[in-house]
C-alpha cells in the first residue's frame, strides 16, 4: 500500500514537472539574432568587416613610414570644405579627431597607399574630393554602413544602381577610364560644350568622339575604351558591377551584338549609366 | 482500506502540486514593460525581433554605463532637442516607431556610434551610420544619402522617398546622436523624418531591455 501510494505520487509529481516547468530550449533561442549577419556576403556587396586593416600597411616602404612618424606629431587634420556654422566646424574638428588618422594628401603617401589598395588605380589629383585624401577608417565605415543599408531593400539593390556600393567605387574610380569624368547629366552636357570649339574638324577620330560625347549627353550613352586583358564580363563587372550586365552591354553596342568576338583593344563601347 | 488509500492519493497529489507552484516563482524574472506589455515585436530586413525587460536575469550593468562621474566638455548633459524640428522620443515611442514605421519599412533605427561600439552590442534591428560618415568631406556622402531613400545628385535632393531615421547613440551624456542629426539637416534631410531617442543604450542598459549582439 505504501509503495503504491510512493509510486503514484511519483508519477504525478514528475508529470506535473514536466508540464509545467516544460524544460526546454529557453526562449531566447526563437529571438537570437544571427551574429554572422553582418558578414553575409554575396556577389554584389564586399565584405569589409573581415578586412584587417594592418595587411594595407605592410606594404608601404620603410621611409614612408619614418616620413610619417615624424609629421605625424605636428600634423593637424583640416578639413577640405570650410565649415559654414561654428557648429558644423567643431564638430568636423571634433569628429576627425575622433578618426585618429591623418589625412594624408602628401603625393608619396598617396601612392604608396594606391599600391596597397586593392582594386583600383587612381591618379594622385582629383579636382574633387579624392578617395586617397580621406582617412581609411572613414572610407571603410562608409562601405560597412553603405553594406548594410544596401541589405535592406528599399532602394533597388541591382548591381551598379545608384545608391549601391560597386556603384559607388565605380562612379568614383571611372575618372581614369576615359580622360572624362563620369558625372551626373547636366556636367555632363557642360563638358561637351567645352569640349565642342577645340574639335578640329578634319581630324577624323577626334569628330568622332565629339559625336559620341554629343550622343552621350542626348540620350545618356557613354563611352568606354577596351583595355588590354578585358572581356565582355569583366567590363561588365567595371561599369555594372555584375557579369549578367553583360546583355545590357551588347544591347547598347549592337556591333558587338552581331559577333561578340570582334572585340578589339582602343574600341569605344557604348554604355548607359543607371 | 481503500478510503485510506485515496486520501492518501489526494494529499500526495496536493502536496506535489504546492511543491511545483512554489518551485515556479523563481522562474519568471521577466518584468512587464508596461502595464499588459512583456514584449514588443517587430520586423525589420526580413528577421523578427522581440524586446523583453530583464530576460537576461540578473546581468549587471556594463562598466561604459555605469560610471555616474563623467565631465563635460566630452560628455556634457545633452539637451531636450537635438535641433528645431527634430522630435525627441522616449522608450515606449521608440516602441510604437518599431512596430509602425520600422516593421512597414519607412523607418530606421540608426546608430549613430562608431563600428567598434555598435558591434559590442545595440538595439535590435538598429543599422550603423556613424555620425562620423555624415561630414562634408566625406565622399562617400552622397551615397549613404542615396541609400538613406533620396534621389537625385547632392545638393538637390528628393527626400520625400526617404526613410523616417530614428537617431541613438550611448545616452544622454553622448554628443554624436545630436551631431548625426545636425549633419543629416546640414545634408537636406527634413527634419520632420529625424526622431531622436535621447536616452540611448544608456537608458536602455538600465532599463533592462534586449540588447543585439
Amino acid at each position: 500500500m505504501m509503495r503504491g501510494f510512493l509510486i503514484f505520487a511519483f508519477f504525478t509529481i514528475s508529470t506535473l514537472l514536466v508540464i509545467v516547468l516544460q524544460p526546454g530550449p529557453r526562449d531566447d533561442f526563437a529571438y537570437q539574432q544571427n551574429p554572422q549577419a553582418l558578414l553575409e556576403t554575396s556577389r554584389n556587396q564586399m565584405q569589409v568587416l573581415d578586412e584587417p586593416r594592418e595587411d594595407t600597411l605592410l606594404t608601404i616602404p620603410d621611409d614612408v613610414i619614418s616620413e610619417l612618424k615624424a609629421g605625424g606629431t605636428d600634423q593637424s587634420v583640416q578639413p577640405i570644405v570650410a565649415p559654414e556654422a561654428a557648429d558644423t566646424g567643431v564638430i568636423l574638428n571634433g569628429l576627425q579627431a575622433t578618426l585618429a588618422t591623418p589625412i594624408n594628401t602628401d603625393a608619396a603617401v598617396s601612392d604608396a597607399l594606391a599600391e596597397a589598395t586593392t582594386v583600383f588605380q587612381q591618379p594622385s589629383v582629383q579636382p574633387q574630393a579624392s578617395i586617397h585624401a580621406i582617412a581609411p577608417e572613414l572610407r571603410d565605415m562608409s562601405w560597412q554602413t553603405l553594406n548594410a543599408l544596401n541589405g535592406i531593400g528599399h532602394v533597388s539593390k541591382a548591381p551598379g544602381q545608384q545608391g549601391s556600393l560597386l556603384n559607388s567605387i565605380v562612379r568614383r574610380s571611372m575618372g581614369h577610364v576615359d580622360g572624362t569624368l563620369v558625372v551626373s547629366a547636366p556636367s555632363s552636357q557642360m563638358r561637351v560644350a567645352l569640349s565642342a570649339p577645340a574639335v578640329a574638324i578634319n581630324n577624323a577620330t577626334v569628330w568622332r568622339q565629339a559625336a559620341r560625347a554629343k550622343i552621350a549627353a542626348n540620350t545618356g550613352l557613354q563611352n568606354y575604351t577596351v583595355s588590354s586583358g578585358d572581356t565582355l564580363a569583366l567590363i561588365a563587372i567595371k561599369l555594372y558591377g555584375s557579369a549578367l550586365a553583360t546583355d545590357q552591354l551588347l544591347q547598347d553596342n549592337p556591333v558587338l551584338r552581331q559577333n561578340p568576338n570582334t572585340l578589339r583593344i582602343g574600341q569605344q563601347l557604348n554604355y548607359r549609366m543607371p | 482500506m481503500s478510503k485510506i488509500k485515496s486520501v492518501k492519493g489526494a494529499l500526495a497529489s496536493a502536496i506535489g502540486v504546492v511543491a511545483l507552484t512554489l518551485l515556479l516563482l523563481p522562474q519568471s524574472a521577466v518584468a512587464d514593460i508596461a502595464r499588459g506589455l512583456t514584449s514588443v515585436e517587430f520586423e525589420f530586413g526580413g528577421q523578427v525581433f522581440s524586446i523583453r525587460r530583464g530576460a537576461d536575469g540578473d546581468v549587471a550593468l556594463p562598466n561604459r554605463y555605469s560610471q555616474a562621474t563623467r565631465t563635460c566638455p566630452e560628455h556634457c548633459i545633452e539637451p531636450a532637442t537635438a535641433a528645431p524640428g527634430v522630435a525627441t522620443l522616449s522608450e515606449l515611442e521608440v516602441f510604437t516607431f518599431m512596430q509602425q514605421n520600422v516593421s512597414t519599412g519607412s523607418g530606421l533605427l540608426v546608430d549613430a556610434r562608431l563600428p567598434a561600439e555598435f558591434s559590442g552590442g545595440s538595439i535590435p534591428g538598429a543599422i550603423s551610420v556613424p555620425a562620423a560618415t555624415l561630414v562634408t568631406n566625406n565622399p562617400y556622402r552622397e551615397d549613404l544619402l542615396l541609400a538613406l531613400g533620396a534621389k537625385g545628385a547632392l545638393g538637390q535632393m528628393d527626400f520625400s522617398g526617404a526613410f523616417d531615421l530614428l537617431v541613438f547613440d550611448d545616452g544622454p551624456w553622448s554628443p554624436t546622436a545630436r551631431q548625426a542629426v545636425q549633419l543629416l539637416l546640414d545634408a537636406g534631410y527634413p527634419a520632420q523624418k529625424i526622431l531622436y531617442y535621447r536616452g540611448g543604450l544608456q537608458m536602455w542598459h538600465i532599463f533592462g531591455l534586449t540588447v543585439s549582439k
